[in-house]
């Protein structure tokens, strides 16, 4: 399979070099458990989010703060169930052809878009339905709402919160900027393979 | 579908007879160490995440050189741009001083390394496959394409390695 000179190349190739075996040892390790958190994260957020606004609703029982838990409980199902199905996607490697491949790769990036164009839709009015739970938390009623709103905003933490949000928004703004990048390099690839692939069978 | 015991041993199996073979997947796609780290372990991870879906067509180097080779395609079209033709660094080469037969042969993998980097990716990944020694059956499972097509591609791709090497030096 190999002519002369190739064969040199493959050995020079295969050359047993700089491998560290216990560096690669631990990256083994690294990905297996990284394999299992990844399993387990969606469910986790999940919980966390419910335990979070079930407990607010617990320690200040209130209409409005009941009304704004279900909205935001029915809100997070939703999210995080979308969320799971295009993390799944994006987990999925067609290993079967290159065609295919592309196409689920093009298809993940474009699902990743999706996500990521999603979460900034509805990253406004999930901030302005957590900024009003929190001030309805604070207030009698829909009143005195701009008064607890601005009671909460006053806190050290909810600052924190909302600097924390801009950086959220940030970063999906830059990741939509990075999935555009991608998807023209995919079609270009798509390309590069097309004209292969006429090649291999012009010849054929 | 793989077990969760089978799975754990295969995983193994795969860390331990297939270091050299994601090492060297990998370097053919990224020259940066550090980027390089990164993308074994994105390999490493995607075979965690696929063997649940193994079932012993192929075999477990065959099945690892697959992911892998697509991992590295989706690496290099996530990258944050176009890398521009970096110098490979030292670490193909131990630090140590070495004998001049040694540097020499250390500053020819590297301009390998550099000349396969050069080639458009549907022949990179018949390159690499070929200088690791998988046969032409096993190349066409790996690539999806006939053994015929395979044939024909690593003759272009040989082609083209040479002549990058032979313009480099």
């Amino acid at each position: 399979m190999r002519e002369p000179g190739f064969e040199e190349l493959a050995d020079l190739w295969q050359d047993p070099e700089e491998g560290d075996r216990e560096a690669f040892e631990a990256l083994a390790r690294r990905a297996r458990r990284r394999g299992r958190l990844l399993a387990l994260a969606d469910l986790g957020l999940v919980v966390v989010l419910v335990g979070g606004v079930l407990l607010s609703v617990f320690s200040t029982p209130h209409p409005m703060t009941m009304v704004m838990a279900v909205i935001m409980l029915a809100a997070t199902f939703w999210l995080s169930w979308t969320r799971r199905r295009l993390r799944q996607m994006t987990a999925t490697l067609n290993t079967s052809d290159p065609a295919a491949f592309l196409e689920s790769s093009v298809a993940i990036a474009r699902a990743n878009l999706r996500r990521v164009r999603l979460s900034l839709q509805l990253i406004g009015p999930l901030i302005a339905m957590g900024i009003v739970f929190k001030g309805s938390q604070r207030s009698d009623g829909i009143a005195d709402l701009p008064q607890g709103i601005w009671e909460w905003a006053s806190r050290p933490v909810a600052q924190i919160a909302l600097a924390v949000v801009f950086l959220i928004v940030l970063n999906l703004f830059r990741s939509r900027r990075r999935l555009r990048a991608e998807l023209s390099r995919l079609e270009s690839l798509r390309l590069d393979y097309e004209e292969e692939k006429r090649r291999d069978d012009g010849i054929e | 579908m793989a077990a969760n015991g089978s799975k754990e041993q295969l995983f193994a199996q795969v860390s331990s007879s297939c270091m050299g073979l994601i090492s060297r997947i990998a370097l053919s796609y990224e020259a940066s160490p550090a980027l390089r780290h990164e993308l074994v372990q994105d390999i490493l991870l995607a075979i965690w995440v696929a063997l649940s879906n193994f079932r012993g067509e192929a075999s477990v180097k065959t099945f690892a050189a697959s992911i892998a080779q697509k991992r590295c395609i989706s690496h290099v079209s996530k990258r944050a741009r176009e890398p521009r033709q970096v110098e490979l660094s030292t670490d193909l080469a131990s630090a140590a001083a070495l004998p001049d037969e040694m540097a020499l042969r250390n500053d020819q993998k590297r301009h390998l390394v550099e000349s396969i980097h050069q080639l458009p990716i549907p022949q990179r990944e018949a390159i690499v496959l070929c200088l690791e020694g998988f046969s032409y059956g096993e190349m066409a499972t790996i690539l999806g394409i006939s053994p015929n097509a395979v044939m024909l591609r690593c003759q272009r791709a040989k082609t083209t390695l040479k002549t990058i090497m032979g313009r480099q030096s």
